[in-house]
């Protein structure tokens, strides 16, 4: 009776998990406990704290077998820890959307770099765009860890094109709740030596990648 | 009957016709190439927003500077007699500002090409500590307060919503306005006046060595080359490899465009050359054979003290009296000295 069960939870959830569209949230940890800007932890022993922490996220699209099943109205989307509402991407669908990953950008794209004054997200009163030259700010994130640091990440031309591409794909959740864990991030990039970010290049283009790749499904 | 109206439209359509293009003058004569921005069809009112905001020292932290401390109309646009230009709370810059007339045809904007929407020009200065000092946020809620620009944004936009895009666009409309396109130069184009012979002269020695780089009608080709001057080891300024970080844009620089150069000098991206005969002098004598010098410089400027001085009669025929003269560009005393007038 109890093997029986035990089948049929396995039976259940190796059903592709297709469940109506709730709206895309982004959560962001450290330790694996929610954010909190500039409250005091620790990193490798270290006191440290994070004060901004802010990123666009562009051309989201759910898919179902490879297919774009959704696509929300507004291209481009200012995720900021400090504003909770913004972290929310709401699904504007009367219909049940069949999903089974998302895909979407971290950061603006070229030719939207190249355009001229735009409003809403990209509204340059946001605090993510460049003003000694052209270009979107994609990520920013400052604190403090030993000293101050700024990660500034952008760039639009080649070859420091610094949009990124993030692909998730969901199986055993009925949410779209994505997460960004920073103590991983910090872990994944040459923390010791890169400390300041402020303009498209090498560096830039090494930490949008590490961000792009902390980004998960919340499990 | 029939006839009747046949006749009619014959007389009507020219009239229209005459109407319209007495009311759509275009802003640039036949012989310039397509701009890169439309200009066909520029908002009076957006425009007249834009002048005023151009001229107005309110886009600065402490109401001292304003577009035109660096770019005089009566200079074309520029900031003639200083080498580099200077700003909020007399602090020198980097570069000697660049006149502005003609932006619609540019597609790069800055000496370095770092800006590349002109909409997006104006947040360069307004955010720069030693230029004015500010940021668009406090830019937009001084605007916000004042007596006067609620009113003007309603006039030019239907609405009192003052946002950084509106404010942005006008800019923008006012400084696509400013064409130069009537200098000698452009009349004898366009067929209206004959040159010197002295002139026809120096316009051939112009086009045997000047032309392959300051392409007319612009008298720029719009690119970045380096004309060997060596960096200024004070200022230190490695010109569009600032912006790109790669190697083989170091020391390049935006061509500037020759028109107005009387209006406009000191010249290079530094101001180190004081006069025509000093740049003259550098192209034909001293030309410094620098790792980064453009190939079409590479073969050398050879001319005799007679031609110079005809290349330079020629190139005085850039110049656009009527632009640097006209009213139309100048402070708009109408609406900001009413500003100034009015109790706080």
């Amino acid at each position: 009776m109890h093997c029986l069960k035990n089948i049929f939870v396995l039976l259940l959830v190796s059903i592709p998990f297709l469940v109506k569209a709730q709206d895309i949230k982004f959560n962001t940890t450290y330790q694996g406990y929610e954010l909190a800007l500039n409250s005091a932890y620790t990193y490798e022993e270290n006191p440290t704290t994070f004060s901004i922490f802010k990123f666009y996220i562009s051309d989201v699209v759910l898919l179902h077998k490879g297919k774009v099943v959704y696509q929300p109205k507004e291209r481009f989307h200012l995720i900021d820890f400090a504003n909770p509402a913004s972290q929310t991407i709401t699904i504007d669908s009367k219909k049940r959307i069949k999903f089974d990953a998302i895909q979407f950008n971290l950061g603006i794209d070229s030719a939207t770099n190249y355009a001229g004054a735009q409003d809403g997200a990209l509204d340059p009163i946001n605090g993510m765009y460049w003003t000694w030259q052209s270009g979107y700010i994609n990520f920013k994130f400052e604190g403090h860890l030993d000293m101050d640091f700024n990660y500034h990440l952008g760039g639009f031309q080649q070859p420091n094109y610094a949009m990124q591409k993030v692909d998730l794909s969901f199986k055993k959740t009925k949410h779209i709740d994505i997460n960004f864990e920073i103590e991983s991030f910090l872990k994944s990039i040459d923390f010791e030596n890169i400390s300041t970010v402020m303009s498209p290049g090498i560096n830039g283009n090494a930490l949008s990648k590490a961000a792009a790749n902390n980004f998960k499904v919340k499990r | 009957m029939r006839f009747k109206y046949l006749l009619i439209a014959l007389f009507v359509i020219p009239l229209l016709l005459a109407f319209y293009i007495k009311e759509n003058p275009k802003l640039y004569p036949s012989h310039f190439p397509e701009p890169y921005y439309n200009v066909d069809s520029l908002d009076y009112n957006k425009l007249q927003l834009g002048r005023a905001l151009f001229y107005d020292p309110i886009l600065s932290a402490n109401n001292t500077i304003s577009c035109n401390s660096c770019h005089s109309p009566y200079n074309a646009f520029s900031h003639t007699d200083h080498k580099l230009s200077h700003g909020i709370f007399d602090s020198i810059g980097r570069r000697n500002a660049p006149p502005l007339f003609n932006l619609a045809w540019q597609k790069d904007l800055m000496w370095d090409g770092a800006i590349k929407h002109i909409d997006k020009q104006p947040l360069a200065p307004i955010h720069d500590k030693i230029e004015m000092g500010s940021s668009i946020d406090s830019v937009l809620m001084r605007l916000q307060k004042s007596s006067i620009y609620p009113q003007l944004f309603v006039k030019a936009f239907g609405d009192s919503t003052i946002n950084s895009k509106r404010f942005l666009k006008a800019l923008s409309e006012f400084q696509l306005s400013l064409v130069s396109a009537k200098s000698k130069y452009d009349y004898v184009k366009s067929g209206l006046d004959t040159f010197t012979k002295q002139e026809q002269n120096g316009y051939s020695i112009f086009k045997a060595n000047c032309n392959s780089c300051h392409v007319e009608p612009m008298f720029t080709n719009f690119s970045f080359a380096s004309n060997g001057l060596p960096v200024d080891t004070k200022i230190n300024d490695w010109g569009k490899y600032e912006v790109s970080n790669k190697s083989g844009d170091s020391l390049l620089f935006k061509v500037p465009t020759l028109r107005n150069l009387t209006y406009t000098y000191p010249y290079m991206h530094d101001g180190r050359f004081a006069n025509l005969n000093e740049v003259l002098n550098y192209y034909t004598h001293g030309l410094n054979q620098s790792d980064y010098l453009s190939v079409q410089l590479k073969v050398g400027i050879d001319l005799t003290p007679n031609e110079i001085v005809d290349l330079k009669a020629f190139l005085l025929t850039l110049n656009d009296q009527e632009f640097v003269f006209n009213k139309e560009n100048k402070f708009p005393r109408a609406i900001l000295l009413n500003e100034a007038s009015k109790p706080k």
